[in-house]
């Protein structure tokens, strides 16, 4: 049996993470994979739950998988004091010690995601860098809150959830990925939507807050259109990947667009967020357009 | 006099996130409905409210049209804040749109609605 090595470039962020999935998502079969972090150097959340999930991926198909350590020791101690290399097996030591700038990868089964306190810790994390006035740190908790209840109730995710947070004091950014290989925007969207015809059109019409009657339970709370907003409002960029396709909602308003050929079997949300949220109140005021009042 | 539920003291918890936690209030809700008693829903120190909790208590009250004003006469809700007061708003409004699609009175499957005790 032939050993593919997956090689991980230096350095990966949201910008290039179509280069792992284009790698990592082709066919094994007969072959062995080793996931060589040799060269590796700078790696954010979303590469990481990539990664961990993709073992997992490669386990479920009965690929055999090896790892080769970064040559850079601080990146190995960061993917130590992360857990990833606990969450893939690699290590078996519990007694690491944990990072301030850091919520540790944790791959959440279904059913079992809406973890309160994990859903605080990264509100504290946001909070080092990101300064919340009250209305807008409880509109923030809900939409992060809804983005782990959407896995729950919409993907059918057969593998669960893996999700990481990460605070780059010099970058000054906070970075949360959510990441299951359910059926991904376009299948979930396509039973309210039949006319949707791709990931693109998917994910584009996931954010958007719809008029009553072409809304769906996934969309009325808000998660995704909300920090879609926030962003807008200040700075930092929302990833949303689901199948062979990226759409970046920056803060300027713009978008950017990919596809590629190896499909993501389910999707991530990766979140940016910056500390300069100016225009607050524009965004307050956004949210609180009229809708027929129930109660 | 409305019964009065308050929802930290309900669920023993500041945060309204998962389904199983709207479960328990649309039982209460649903008792004092069935005997056609107001009742107030009062979120007075609640964190945050997810769309899954408001649909499966506000929401599941719904099942068929007769029971909108029902709910809209006898249900009254407090101390919310505004952004969950316009994702239930949302939620209340979706579901009445579902109703007229797939779910129309003449058909009502539900031997505890509400409307039909």
């Amino acid at each position: 049996m032939k050993t593919f090595p997956i090689k991980l470039p230096a350095e990966i962020s949201s910008t290039n993470i179509d280069l792992l999935i284009n790698t990592i998502f082709q066919d094994f079969t007969n072959k062995k994979v080793l996931l060589d972090f040799t060269y590796a150097k700078w790696l954010e959340p979303i590469c990481l739950a990539l990664v961990a999930f993709s073992v997992f991926h490669f386990h479920n198909k009965d690929i055999p998988v090896r790892y080769k350590r970064p040559s850079n020791n601080n990146l190995q101690q960061y993917l130590d004091s992360c857990r990833f290399t606990k969450i893939i097996n690699v290590k078996k030591n519990t007694d690491i010690e944990e990072l301030e700038t850091n919520i540790p990868l944790r791959h959440f089964k279904l059913n079992s995601l809406l973890d309160y306190a994990y859903i605080e810790r990264i509100m504290n994390l946001i909070k080092h860098e990101v300064s919340l006035e009250p209305e807008i740190e409880r509109i923030l908790r809900t939409s992060i809150a809804e983005l782990f209840t959407n896995v729950n109730d919409h993907s059918r995710s057969k593998l669960g959830c893996f999700s990481l947070a990460q605070w780059y004091p010099r970058k000054k950014k906070v970075c949360l990925t959510v990441l299951d290989n359910g059926i991904g925007f376009l299948k979930s969207l396509q039973q309210v939507y039949p006319d949707l015809s791709s990931e693109k059109e998917a994910i584009l019409c996931s954010i958007e807050e719809k008029t009553s009657s072409k809304s769906t339970d996934r969309n009325a709370g808000m998660g995704l259109y909300t920090i879609k907003l926030m962003i807008e409002a200040g700075s930092g960029k929302l990833d949303i990947i689901s199948g062979n396709t990226q759409v970046t909602f920056n803060s300027d308003g713009t978008l950017n667009i990919k596809n590629w050929t190896n499909s993501f079997p389910g999707s991530i949300i990766n979140i940016e967020l910056e500390p300069t949220l100016k225009n607050l109140g524009i965004f307050a005021d956004t949210t609180h357009r009229e809708e027929e009042d129930w109660f | 006099m409305a019964r009065k539920v308050i929802v930290k003291d309900l669920l023993k918890s500041e945060n309204c996130y998962d389904r199983e936690q709207g479960t328990v209030l649309y039982k209460v809700l649903l008792d004092s409905l069935i005997n056609r008693q107001a009742v107030e829903v009062d979120f007075t120190g609640i964190q945050t409210i997810t769309s899954a909790f408001l649909n499966s208590s506000f929401g599941e009250l719904l099942k068929c049209r007769p029971q909108i004003p029902v709910v809209k006469k006898l249900v009254k809700v407090t101390y919310i804040d505004n952004f969950s007061k316009k994702i239930l708003n949302k939620v209340m409004t979706n579901k009445v749109a579902k109703l007229v699609v797939d779910n129309p009175c003449q058909d009502c499957p539900y031997t505890n609605c509400i409307h039909h005790p």
